[in-house]
């Protein structure tokens, strides 16, 4: 298709890349059962380079990747969303329900405001967005909290492209251009990876302003409008069955990140030698050591 | 007393009785009636429990509570791992506490519907969750509804669900015509559990304060919100057994319900939170079985070499063992 996109976390990375390997023709789901990663949605599972078969512009010849920065006959893409939008749901998905992460450091720094079995997401959220403004070395070491000004480097890549995709026909305008270069139809889907809970209803004037702070690159880069959100907004709590149920969401990401590790230990060439080695060592103790009791019949 | 190699049910009954040496109990752990909770009590009274090593287990399970139903880290051994003479022991000698735990079979199959069919936890009733589907208003969870698809499928099939043992009758699952039971502990009641609890500290040599709780509850959505007279009655014949063997009462879980329930709506973030599960899970059971093809894959590898080792040796090397 002749285009570069660089993909931003959390602003839609997910929807844009199914509909890129889809239009380019690399897209393998056959892959997708078969990942030991960490990853807790199938629709995530299109970050996997096995799944999305599309190449990274560091794996190409020098020339290459010169033509690709400078050919007009190259569309160079980026999406970009509002950052308080952007660090909410950036929060929902990676603190709230646990996702894993890499540094799990950020979850310890933000914990659940809970009052009477009741998550209060609005208590919640000020916790974060106060986190975020006292430790943020320690949330920048996510990607998914980096700010979008050092993802999309637009001193260093002369974008054609840069879509907004929290409004109104931004995502259909990216589908528009997949389609016009691919020749196929290409449709967004959703991923519903939010829970549903509105910014407006969990997000204070006071935790706005200090996630404003943290992204002030972005707003100065790309000139978001910074928007005005209830000083005193009345407290969103879930309820009990939702809080039951974001309990067993995190419980159930839990052992999805638990049986991935397992899993790829199991695979390595440690566990392996491992596991000669006690078959050496049982067979030299006449089976005293690292015999596993079996059933016997009664 | 029969034999414990009688029947199917029986040898099935060996292989999950957990037995704890030291506390000289044995536990029949019947599933959807407090067994996470009780297998850990024991674990930790007996002193065999090893935390440590659920983040090495690559199986199945829900949530990482649900990992002491591990061999590897609740550490007890079961029945059928015994010399027969020491199982005959244990079931007959009065130094021993047999129980098993038990719960009203109408609260104790909403709770598998909803553990194992609503939330798609893995197991074998998953496989029957396509024939029963949800039903949706406006985006939102019909509970009500999709309770009743299962009770229809569930008339239909009762011997396919049955084969899933969070469905199985309860006396089909602890067998008190075999195991001649001390006690039998009734889990609808709260105190039970802070009854074992403190059963099983007396019973410990360790010094041992154990915390009653119940593990692995449900979403907390009462039975009679959902559940009509009418369906509470075709799932009561169903578990007709349950209720002769163990006395439970009809009345007592029928005086709570209704002829007609209205509909009960999940709200949308609930029903998302509900995908956003199920998604998760599958994901756990696509990791698990990718592992597990994986290791057969190298098994297959590790015995093609063997046997061409075997081969170019001219049999000095050993043909490949059925361990390998």
């Amino acid at each position: 298709m002749r285009l570069l996109y660089t993909p931003t976390t959390k602003v839609a990375c997910t929807t844009i890349k199914w509909m890129l390997a889809e239009a380019e023709g690399t897209l393998n789901l056959d892959m997708i059962p078969r990942l030991l990663s960490a990853i807790v949605h199938r629709s995530q599972t299109i970050h996997n380079q096995h799944v999305h078969g599309l190449t990274r512009l560091i794996t190409l010849p020098k020339p290459e990747i010169e033509e690709v920065l400078t050919s007009p006959e190259w569309i160079r893409l980026a999406a970009i969303r509002d950052p308080i939008a952007r660090s909410y749901s950036a929060w929902e998905n990676r603190i709230f329900t646990g996702a894993s992460g890499r540094v799990t450091d950020v979850q310890r720094l933000a914990p659940d405001i809970i009052v009477n079995g009741q998550i209060d997401m609005t208590a919640s959220f000020a916790t974060f967005a106060d986190a975020l403004a006292t430790h943020t070395d320690c949330f920048m070491r996510d990607h998914h909290f980096v700010p979008q000004s050092t993802v999309v480097r637009r001193d260093a890549i002369n974008y054609d492209m840069l879509v907004r995709v929290d409004e109104p026909g931004g995502i259909d305008l990216i589908a528009n251009l997949f389609s016009d270069r691919s020749g196929k139809q290409v449709m967004p889907q959703r991923h519903n990876e939010s829970i549903g809970v509105p910014l407006r209803q969990a997000c204070s004037q006071k935790s706005a302003e200090l996630i404003e702070r943290v992204y002030a690159s972005d707003y100065d880069s790309f000139g978001f409008a910074r928007g005005n959100y209830p000083a005193l907004p009345d407290h969103f709590m879930l309820s009990t069955t939702e809080t039951r149920l974001v309990m067993l969401m995190r419980q159930s990401v839990e052992r999805v990140n638990s049986v991935s590790r397992t899993a790829q230990s199991k695979m390595s060439a440690r566990y392996g030698w491992r596991q000669v080695r006690k078959a050496g060592l049982r067979k030299l103790s006449f089976g005293r050591l690292y015999t596993t009791r079996r059933e016997n019949s009664l | 007393m029969r034999a414990l190699d009688s029947d199917t049910d029986a040898r099935r009954l060996a292989r999950i009785a957990l037995v704890a040496p030291n506390l000289k109990v044995l536990y029949v752990p019947t599933a959807k009636a407090a067994c996470t909770s009780v297998t850990l009590m024991i674990a930790q009274a007996e002193g065999s429990y090893r935390p440590e090593l659920a983040d090495r287990v690559v199986s199945n399970q829900m949530s990482p509570q649900q990992v002491i139903h591990s061999a590897s880290v609740n550490g007890l051994p079961r029945l059928a791992q015994l010399p027969p003479r020491e199982v005959h022991h244990i079931l007959n000698s009065s130094d021993w506490l047999r129980f098993t735990s038990i719960r009203n079979p109408l609260r104790r199959v909403y709770s598998a519907w909803e553990n194992r069919l609503l939330l798609r936890a893995p197991g074998f009733a998953r496989s029957l969750a396509d024939s029963m589907p949800d039903v949706l208003s406006g985006g939102r969870l019909d509970f009500t509804a999709t309770f009743a698809n299962f009770v229809t499928a569930f008339s239909e099939r009762t011997e396919d669900f049955f084969r899933d043992h969070h469905f199985t009758p309860q006396t089909r699952f602890t067998r008190p015509d075999l195991i001649n039971y001390n006690m039998i502990v009734r889990v609808d009641d709260p105190r039970a559990i802070s009854g074992i609890a403190t059963m099983l500290a007396e019973r410990s040599r360790i010094k041992i304060n154990l915390l009653p709780q119940r593990l692995n509850e449900g979403l907390g959505i009462p039975l009679d919100l959902v559940c009509n007279l009418e369906h509470a009655d075709l799932l009561m014949r169903a578990y007709q057994t349950d209720y002769d063997t163990f006395g439970f009462s009809h009345e007592e879980a029928r005086s709570t319900l209704r002829r007609d329930v209205s509909p009960y709506l999940l709200g949308t973030t609930e029903t998302r939170l509900l995908q956003q599960i199920r998604g998760a899970l599958q994901r756990s059971l696509d990791i698990a079985d990718a592992h597990r093809f994986r290791r057969a894959l190298r098994f297959r590898a590790m015995r093609a070499v063997h046997v061409v080792l075997h081969k170019a040796s001219r049999r000095h090397i050993a043909m490949p063992q059925r361990y390998m």
